[in-house]
């Protein structure tokens, strides 16, 4: 029925539409004749002419009455009339530029911010991940790692699976379509030929490692599984990424050799450009991992890797990990004493995406909150400024209705006026919001993923829509309630607008007043929070002075320096050079990294069991016997390592004050041997203060330094003590380094306080954010409270001009402006403080050295935001001061 | 000429519909016809008249078209459409089961 239907009345609706005047006409036209014939009918009956038509008149009923009805009979009005009210909104606007201007920027701000963020949200948080071909599901894409509570505090609540491990599960699992697995292979390579010396990021990865993915190489092949072996072929596969940056996209470069480490490899496929790999850092190399299929927990290394899985169908998390951990219990029985207490551990299954996001995402979470919060008050503003328009307009609405508007056609108008405003914010939104974006893609911590591929999507555009719908109503509920809640005859009659009516527009202002300031108070709170974190974390003391520190590393391939004597004649070589530099003080070396990597090993104090079953550890560094020299650490107690601690002497080692604290408590712990490494003895001949590693967030650990001369190192830190500018050392550095050799790229260049920069750029960023957030609030709060209170005494000039000629002091009138706007401000930070006390828990997880209730934080920002409201009802009270009672009482 | 009844709107659609079932006709005709056929019981004032028409043709039951009259006049003459002819079945149906109860209710006796 329903086409039929339309086909009958469609050339009826748009010709009512399109053709409105001839459609007019037609009615015209139709009555016209009516009128006449009716007229014909009584002249019929002996009527005279004028008489006739008089009476056809009179039988006809009202003429323009029956036109207007037949009028509204036309079911396309609806249109007609949203274009009208457009029209005239349109108009209104346009008569009001100051009006429309900082509505039009208010929304603006509050849109475009949110629009950011979500932009974010939404490729970070809801995008699947781009696994999903040719398999459909990609949620079966699973993170495994193990959980060993004991090491916690260093290695976090999860860690890379053992290799004997991942054995025993990918053989025995019951769950599993498939498991794969990457890492290893030293994590960088030298890359050798044509072009600059560079290291880059490689990883071995398991043969099934793309396959389950879904994706396979653009170019080439993939790797075959008998090449994923110990001793298997030297071939790679590139990144896109890399293939187009140092081989120029060179299409033939499968099946060429390039030369890694000294080494040569094939190539054998490049991956495409749409490839992610799912890690934070993207390695641009991949080669077989060629586990060995033997390893297990009597080997002489145990290796781990990361391992993914994809779950059979119909498989849930749960299972899955009870199947894993079942086999893992099975397992740890054949495992060795010493290494036992490292296998009472649990395994930990995460889809895949929660991996990669599921740190970010209570982040994420929170600025589209903090950002919702702006929006609330950005439309609370811009109902306050339609508040006090309506209140002028309210003659135009009264005679609008006495001329036949319903009181529906009149809210519908304003409704429409105001998503009109609400769409010019949400363009300019749309603007600022991309302008946002851009911002974050390239300012964002890289802690954030995916970050570089944020961009606007469907999703958020729909979003945009939503919002700006959202605001068009809040903005246009406002005055569509003060408007149907007019009398409109005594506003008819009324020569000014009276001050004692409008209770419920009062009201409504009094209530959004309250409001923004206590939405201002709880983002305040917030971004004060993680302000007060990043002071806290910028002001650690590390344990050594970082200034004036350059960092650089140097990676030696081991194919070509096989032998420990090649390594310490490298360093030795590169550290005279170095020296003899002018603007260096001093220069050692270290390895792994100082504050970025720690090696954790096993300890044993001699003289000093631990319980069955309990493993202590310790962090290991290897340094040179200038290292605590050249980062001005001093030595607390006992000697330094010097060159007569070479290979022929004891092994000797350096403690820190917090394994001594831990360990030996007020005792002296010189003299004393512990076991480490590959369980020789040490002995302690010295003790220094503890450092701390970044990220400084984590808490201070027990150190033990050994002495390169014994232990030579080929993954070296090259730390430099500059005179001043430590930057401008850097090429100088690796000039003296490729004086030794010229083949040695030298990479992870930075000055130390470069690195504590980085270190705390995630919570930088935080408070960055939530702090422009909490700024942008602040002032759209405190521009409300003047809006209002600006407004209250333009309305009662009148009666304060009397006051004023009664006799009333400046102070007398500013106390009287002041008391309702202080009173409202007042209500409005102690609610903010108790949603602010009920909401900061949400950010515990970001604070650092700060509690959630912390409360200088909190007396801080009240008085703040108090000083800002006090401001913002002084000066309209002040102005309210100037008032010259003659005008005032002339005022209408 | 007693007081004409006093109509219910949706009467005068069906009763619109069924005049123009039987010929196209214009608004004053419509009116003139069904003064005639009703005997003069059935009045409509003009003012209601032609907006029901106008609904009428919104909706899709009648549709209209200008035609040259006697007299060299333009006139907008409506017919029944094919959904106006199924409106009007479901129309005097309707009033067929609604005046068969209301007579049955009048009937009763009293007690």
């Amino acid at each position: 029925m329903r086409p039929e239907h339309w086909i009958y009345t469609l050339p009826l609706r748009l010709r009512s539409l399109f053709r409105r005047p001839q459609v007019d006409q037609d009615l015209d036209e139709e009555i016209r004749d009516h009128l006449e014939r009716r007229t014909e009918e009584y002249v019929a009956k002996g009527l005279s002419p004028e008489e006739a038509r008089y009476a056809a008149c009179r039988e006809f009923g009202g003429v323009e009455q029956a036109k207007e009805k037949c009028r509204d009979t036309r079911k396309v009005n609806w249109i007609y009339e949203l274009v009208q009210d457009l029209r005239y909104g349109l108009r209104q606007m346009r008569r009001n530029p100051g009006f429309t201007a900082v509505a039009v920027i208010t929304l603006a701000l509050g849109i475009g911010a949110n629009t950011a963020i979500f932009s974010v949200v939404s490729s970070v948080l809801i995008h699947p991940l781009p696994y999903s071909e040719p398999y459909s599901d990609p949620d079966r894409l699973v993170w495994i790692t193990e959980f060993w509570p004991q090491l916690s505090y260093i290695m976090g609540d999860s860690t890379p699976v053992p290799v004997p491990d991942y054995l025993h599960w990918r053989e025995q699992n019951h769950v599993f379509e498939s498991m794969a697995a990457y890492g290893g292979h030293r994590g960088a390579v030298n890359l050798g030929g044509k072009g600059e010396l560079e290291r880059v990021d490689i990883t071995g990865v398991t043969w099934n490692f793309f396959p389950m993915l879904g994706v396979q190489p653009a170019l080439g092949r993939d790797f075959l599984p008998e090449e994923d072996r110990p001793g298997g072929p030297p071939v790679v596969i590139l990144s896109y990424a890399l293939w187009q940056r140092r081989f120029g996209s060179d299409p033939k470069l499968v099946g060429r050799m390039i030369n890694l480490d000294e080494e040569g490899y094939t190539v054998v496929g490049i991956m495409p450009q749409s490839f992610h790999f799912p890690a934070d850092r993207s390695p641009e190399l991949f080669i077989p991992r060629g586990l060995d299929p033997n390893m297990n927990w009597d080997s002489p290394s145990v290796a781990s890797v990361n391992v993914i899985g994809r779950l059979k169908p119909g498989v849930n998390l749960k299972r899955a990990k009870s199947d894993l951990l079942t086999i893992h219990q099975q397992s740890a029985k054949a495992v060795p004493s010493f290494a036992r207490a490292l296998t009472a551990s649990q395994v930990r299954i995460v889809t895949l995406h929660e991996h990669l996001v599921g740190n970010v995402r209570p982040l994420l979470l929170i600025f589209l909150g903090a950002v919702g919060f702006v929006l609330l008050l950005a439309c609370a503003n811009v109902a306050n400024l339609q508040l006090a328009r309506s209140a002028t307009r309210e003659k135009e609405f009264a005679v609008r209705a006495a001329i036949g508007a319903g009181r529906g056609r009149l809210g519908k108008q304003l409704l429409v006026e105001s998503f009109a405003l609400a769409v010019l914010g949400g363009v300019a939104g749309l603007i600022l919001g991309a302008g946002g974006v851009t911002l974050l893609r390239h300012w964002g911590p890289p802690t954030i993923p995916a970050l570089k591929t944020v961009g606007f999507d469907p999703w958020v555009f729909a979003f945009i829509a939503a919002i700006t719908a959202f605001a068009g109503i809040a903005v246009g509920l406002a005055p569509v309630f003060v408007a149907s809640g007019l009398n409109l005859d005594e506003t008819l009659k009324e020569s000014r607008p009276s001050t004692t009516r409008g209770g419920a527009a009062q009201r409504l202002r009094a209530l959004l007043m309250i409001s923004e300031v206590a939405l201002a108070l709880i983002l305040l709170t917030g971004a004060g929070l993680l302000i007060h974190t990043f002071v806290r974390l910028t002001s650690v003391d590390p344990g050594f002075d970082p200034r004036n520190i350059l960092t650089e590393r140097v990676v030696l391939p081991l194919g070509k320096y096989p032998e420990p004597a090649q390594w310490t004649s490298f360093l030795q070589s590169v550290l005279e050079r170095v020296e003899g530099l002018p603007g260096v003080e001093s220069v050692a070396a270290a390895s792994p990294s100082p504050l970025t990597d720690a090696l954790l090993g096993g300890l044993d104090i001699e003289g000093r069991p631990t319980p069955r079953g309990v493993q202590i550890s310790t962090l290991i560094s290897n340094i040179s016997p200038s290292y605590f020299h050249t980062l001005r650490i001093p030595l607390m107690s006992g000697r330094n390592f010097t060159s007569h601690d070479d290979g022929s002497a004891p092994n000797v080692a350096i403690v820190d004050r917090i394994f001594v604290r831990r360990y030996f408590g007020k005792e002296s712990p010189l003299g004393h041997r512990i076991r480490i490494l590959d369980g020789s003895l040490y002995s302690i001949v010295g003790v220094v203060p503890g450092t701390r590693y970044l990220p400084l967030t984590t808490g201070p650990s027990p150190e033990v330094f050994i002495c390169d001369v014994q232990h030579p190192m080929w993954d070296m830190t090259l730390i430099v003590h500059a005179t001043s500018d430590p930057a401008s050392l850097a090429a100088a550095v690796r000039s003296k380094v490729q004086e030794v050799d010229p083949n040695q790229p030298v990479f992870d260049v930075a000055t130390m306080e470069e690195r504590f920069s980085q270190a705390v750029a995630p919570q930088r960023f935080n408070a960055l954010v939530l702090g422009i957030f909490a700024s942008v609030a602040v002032i759209l709060a405190g521009v409300g409270v003047y809006g209002v209170m600006a407004y209250s005494v333009t309305r009662r000039t009148h009666e304060i001009g009397i006051r004023i000629a009664l006799g009333a002091q400046q102070r007398d009138v500013i106390r009287l402006v002041l008391h309702r706007g202080a009173a409202l401000s007042l209500v409005g930070i102690v609610l903010g403080l108790a949603g602010a006390l009920a909401l900061t828990r949400f950010l515990s997880n970001l604070l650092y050295g700060v509690t959630v209730r912390d409360p200088l934080t909190f007396v801080a920002v009240s008085l703040l935001l108090t000083a800002v409201a006090l401001l913002a009802n002084y000066i309209p009270a002040r102005r309210a001061t100037k008032v010259d009672p003659m005008v005032a009482l002339r005022h209408e | 000429m007693s007081k004409p009844s006093d109509l219910v709107q949706g009467t005068l659609d069906l009763l619109i519909l069924k005049i123009l079932a039987l010929e196209p006709l214009n608004g004053y005709s419509v009116s003139q016809r069904l003064k005639q056929v009703s005997g003069d019981i059935l009045h409509v004032s003009d003012g209601s008249l032609y907006p029901a028409l106008h609904k009428l043709e919104q909706e899709g039951w009648v549709a209209a078209e200008w035609k040259a009259s006697e007299k060299n006049r333009r006139a907008k003459y409506y017919s029944l459409t094919r959904l106006g002819r199924k409106q009007l079945e479901k129309e005097a149906s309707n009033w067929q089961r609604l005046s068969v109860a209301i007579s049955h209710v009048v009937k009763l006796k009293e007690a």
